[in-house]
Formats: C-alpha cells, sequence, structure tokens
C-alpha cells in the first residue's frame, strides 16, 4: 500500500482494534493481518505516539514469568475514532473519484478533456 | 540469529533514541519474540519475522516522534576543538617556559607565602597556560554534565 496513506490509516487500524478489548503488540499485529500488513518495527512507534497523545495508555500483566505490556484506548483514542469515522464519507468520494477511468461523462468534478 | 544478539544489535543502532526511550524499544521486541516463540516458532525463526536490526532500526528511527530523539550533536566536535587548543597551548608555553625561565621552574618548588607571590608575578607571561587551563577544566566539565543527562 502506499506509504502516505498507510501511514495515515494505520493509527486509526490500531485504535480500532482496541476498541474491540485491550492487547498487546504481537495480538495486535496478528488480529490486524488480514486487514493491513504490519510489522513489529511500525507497529511501536504508532503507539508511543499515541501514549504520548494520550490516546491510548498501558499497563504491565505478568505472562509465563515475564512482563506483558497492554494497551487500552482512552476516551481522547475514542473520539479521534468517531471524528475519524465522520469522514469517511468524504474520503470514500475522493477514492471513487481517483478509482475512475477518467471519462469526461464520469468525471464529477464537471471538466472536459482538453 | 539468537534473540540476544539480535536485540544488542538493534539497541547499537538505536543510538539516535533517548536512552530510556531504547530500553522501552528492547523490551518490546523481546516480549514480542517471546510471543512468537510462544506460539510455536524457535528462536531463530521469530527473530527472522522481525527483519534485519538495521531495518527494524530505520523504520522505528522513522516513525518515532521528533522530541524522542536525541538532538544533533554539534557541541560534540567544539569540546574537541577546545581540548586540542587547550593542549597545544599547555605544550607550546611548558616549552617556552622551560627554555627561557629554567629558574623559575626551580624556585616554584620552593616557594613559600611572601616568595610564591612573586613567582606568581613572575609567572605572569605564562597566561597561555592559564588559559590552557581553564579551557580544559571547562572542557571537562561541560563533557561531564553532557554524560551525567544523556
Amino acid at each position: 500500500m502506499d506509504i502516505q496513506v498507510k501511514k495515515g490509516l494505520l493509527d486509526y487500524c490500531v485504535l480500532r482494534v482496541l476498541q474491540t478489548c485491550d492487547s498487546y503488540g504481537y495480538q495486535m499485529i496478528r488480529d490486524l493481518a488480514p486487514v493491513v500488513e504490519l510489522s513489529e518495527s511500525t507497529l511501536y512507534p504508532i503507539l508511543r505516539r499515541l501514549e504520548m497523545a494520550k490516546e491510548v495508555d498501558s499497563y504491565s500483566v505478568e505472562h509465563s514469568g515475564r512482563l506483558r505490556r497492554y494497551y487500552r484506548i482512552t476516551e481522547a483514542g475514542q473520539k479521534r475514532l468517531r471524528d475519524f469515522r465522520l469522514q469517511i464519507g468524504q474520503i470514500q468520494t475522493a477514492l471513487s473519484y481517483i478509482q475512475g477511468n477518467g471519462s469526461p461523462e464520469e468525471d464529477p468534478t464537471g471538466r472536459e478533456e482538453p | 540469529m539468537k534473540k540476544e544478539t539480535f536485540l544488542r544489535q538493534l539497541c547499537r543502532r538505536l543510538n539516535r533514541l533517548k536512552r530510556e526511550e531504547r530500553v522501552q524499544v528492547i523490551e518490546s521486541f523481546r516480549e514480542m519474540i517471546s510471543d512468537r516463540i510462544e506460539e510455536g516458532l524457535s528462536e531463530e525463526e521469530a527473530v527472522a519475522c522481525l527483519g534485519t536490526p538495521k531495518e527494524a532500526a530505520q523504520e522505528i528511527l522513522n516513525g518515532m516522534p521528533e522530541e524522542k530523539l536525541l538532538k544533533k550533536d554539534r557541541l560534540g566536535p567544539v569540546l574537541l576543538i577546545l581540548f586540542l587548543i587547550a593542549g597545544g597551548l599547555s605544550l607550546f608555553w611548558a616549552v617556552r617556559i622551560r627554555s627561557h625561565f629554567p629558574a623559575s621552574v626551580a624556585v616554584i618548588g620552593g616557594a613559600d607565602g611572601p616568595t610564591s607571590i612573586f613567582v606568581a608575578a613572575k609567572l605572569g607571561h605564562a597566561w597561555g597556560l592559564y588559559a590552557a587551563a581553564v579551557l580544559l577544566l571547562l572542557a571537562l566539565a561541560v563533557h561531564l554534565w553532557r554524560r551525567s543527562r544523556m
């Protein structure tokens, strides 16, 4: 996927997966695998940024003799996700415009080909 | 590659990150490798899933917010130059004093209260030596202060 577009979407994918339930690094990668390809090295900075923005927070749970860090979505994170969902209509319009094959009668901007 | 080898190399390549941040990245990667091993992969396979330490470090550094990175080191070279000037100056004056004031060196050894003032006055010629000493101390102080902050 285009790197810039992907970058913008990943935050929301992570917030969305945390909305279902609290989760830890590897589980998020596994859960998101069918949706978007995500590596450890990509996920870590995302979680860190979301944490700094207080959109997620984290806590440690002991698991088979070691600590596992769980992440949880905060109210600010929920709000960011809600706000984004309101914009999905606009994004979809833009996407289908880009996807169109460019013939003038389909062009909603009404421009004729020169 | 073994887990610890991978983590050590990753840590080294993350030297642009602040130290406490680096520790957290390593802990997080340690956890993700263990999770994969728990799922049935061998240690080598689990590590291989993360790519090379170089790629992983690059990706992490690209994604990290600016304030988690160390500032570009501009003071380092300045300190080095300061050290070199101080060293050069003291060498220069040491040679000068030995050739021009061989007696004064002997006097310092035996100087007590009032004489020492007299000697100091004579050694006023050696301002370069004092300057060098001050520069050296200054450079050392800044260096120690910076290390304690890192």
